[in-house]
């Protein structure tokens, strides 16, 4: 069955549409809800936007080479809706709330936001622009590009093949980035973050109670900043570096493959030394750790 | 979704190293004979130290100091660098390691720690978690004033009133959630106690300063988070 859905063709969908049946209570926002059975098709065009929210389950977005939204769900899927608001299609389950294992087929270029309180969320391939917000659930992102923000409040963050301005937020979990370039800022109250073969202009990694662990290397010109407050910090960067390095911890010790050598050190202020051309800067801080900068 | 993490067991392993203070033992003490869990985990902590005890002492593989002390001698203004006191060999790699403490380092300057280390100061993290009733806005670290002391008082009127809005919607979460939420807010509130603690023994110090003013941003980053998906 496809189904189109483009601007101003609301009106058409007023009407029942053959062998599918309305949901009750309208979508968000007013407009008709069209029911996905499974391999329902809903052509999308550049400008239009999808959003999931209310969701509980699981959901995997992947990429199709159409212009179209697949929908197909696994065992114990209820049966969702879609609901167009301009440009924004709303996918939303009965009575507003729907459950299961769904998978969506999308174009690559479709930018998706999703929101739920607990939702396990997997995207693969995405380049127009993913968010996701959930209160619980774990999120694994990969070959994603563009802008990409993930948030789960009780839940782990995986994301790999990464190029873009990445926000990753896993505030009781840990997050592991590898292989990501771009713009990059990860954080967690209570979690590690490891981020593996990392290279970006603008790359930070924060969290409060844990460790941060980066294997990669910064551009001239380039912030990389590493911070916990109860943890230790470990910086692996090539041998050829140049950075102004900046390190700071109240109660901890650092460890350099690099040379250091400062001409003033006070108490109380971060301990300043460059290494090479110094065309990077590097901030390393702990509150309570160990703080390391390495060469791989 | 990820496992459980419990404040106890972080303090269990200095507790066995005799590391806490006569109040913090305590309070292990009286944690252990409530918890099976904590208990079990103790008595895992023991074998394992028994087994440790029991193993030979094996000598390094070769002394790396002279490596140290020779990519520290080749430093072209050596002259002009701080005189860091050498110690034993660095026990990993080729790296030099220091060791700064704040407490210390007014009268330590930088000491190359080489196998050594300044003895922490910090403090525990407070007991167990908090309950929802137990819970005052911002009550653990404002001042008498209500204010968070070297912070512009409307920074605390703000967080008191975001997490007061947060704590006022979990009833409608899960419990899990709604357990993980607080002992979130617990890990925050410790590091903001802590670093006002460490700002307190060391008024001057500007990391200080910078690592309390990113906590308390971080709260606040924390509440408007959770305040969102909350009404999600």
């Amino acid at each position: 069955m496809r189904i189109l859905l483009s601007l101003g063709a609301a009106a058409a969908l007023a009407a029942p549409v053959a062998d599918a049946p309305r949901m009750g209570g309208g979508g968000p926002g007013g407009g008709p809800v069209v029911e996905l059975a499974p391999d329902t098709v809903v052509d999308v065009g550049m400008g239009d936007e999808l959003v999931i929210e209310t969701w509980r389950g699981s959901l995997t977005v992947r990429v199709g080479e159409d212009d179209e939204v697949r929908m197909a769900g696994g065992a114990g899927v209820e049966t969702p809706g879609l609901a167009r608001s301009g440009s924004v299609l709303r996918l939303v389950g009965a009575e507003r709330r729907g459950s299961g294992d769904l998978v969506l087929t999308v174009p690559r270029w479709l930018p998706v936001r999703i929101h739920s309180r607990s939702l396990d969320v997997e995207v693969d391939g995405m380049g127009g622009g993913v968010t996701v917000e959930v209160l619980e659930g774990d999120l694994r992102l990969a070959s994603v590009t563009g802008s990409v923000e993930a948030s789960t409040l009780d839940g782990e963050i995986e994301v790999t093949d990464a190029d873009g301005d990445l926000r990753l937020t896993a505030l009781d979990g840990d997050v592991t980035l590898r292989r990501a370039t771009g713009q990059v800022t990860v954080q967690s109250s209570d979690g590690d973050l490891e981020l593996e073969e990392v290279e970006g202009a603008e790359v930070s990694a924060v969290t409060v109670d844990g460790d941060v662990v980066f294997r990669g290397g910064v551009t001239p010109g380039g912030v990389l900043s590493l911070s916990t407050h109860d943890g230790d910090v470990s910086a692996w960067l090539p041998a050829e570096l140049g950075a102004e390095v900046e390190v700071s911890t109240f109660d901890g010790s650092f460890q350099s493959d690099y040379r250091v050598q400062t001409r003033s050190f006070r108490a109380g202020s971060p301990l300043h030394f460059t290494v090479g051309d110094g065309s990077a800067r590097i901030v390393l801080q702990s509150f309570d750790g160990d703080i390391r900068l390495l060469t791989w | 979704m990820n496992g459980r993490h419990d404040p106890w067991i972080d303090r269990l392993s200095e507790f066995l190293d005799g590391d806490l203070s006569p109040r913090e033992a305590q309070a292990v003490e009286e944690h252990l004979q409530a918890c099976p869990s904590c208990r079990a985990v103790r008595e895992d902590l023991e074998e394992v130290r028994r087994r440790a005890r029991a193993l030979p002492d094996r000598e390094p593989a070769r002394d790396l100091w002279p490596d140290v002390r020779e990519r520290l001698g080749e430093d072209p203004l050596a002259e002009k660098i701080i005189p860091l006191k050498q110690g034993r060999p660095a026990s990993t790699g080729r790296s030099a390691r220091f060791s700064f403490s704040a407490p210390q380092a007014a009268a330590a300057a930088m000491v190359l720690l080489a196998g050594g280390w300044l003895a922490g100061t910090t403090l525990a993290p407070e007991q167990g978690s908090v309950t929802l009733s137990d819970r005052r806005p911002n009550a653990e670290f404002v001042g008498l004033d209500g204010n968070i002391p070297g912070f512009p008082g409307a920074l605390s009127r703000e967080l008191a009133s975001l997490e007061r809005r947060v704590l006022e919607g979990l009833d409608e979460l899960e419990p899990t959630t709604r357990a993980t939420l607080l002992r979130n807010l617990d890990v925050i509130d410790r590091a903001i106690r802590e670093s006002l603690d460490a700002l307190s023994r060391e008024p001057g110090s500007d990391y200080l300063r910078g690592h309390l003013g990113g906590a308390l941003e971080r709260k606040r980053a924390y509440l408007e988070r959770m305040s969102t998906l909350m009404e999600a």
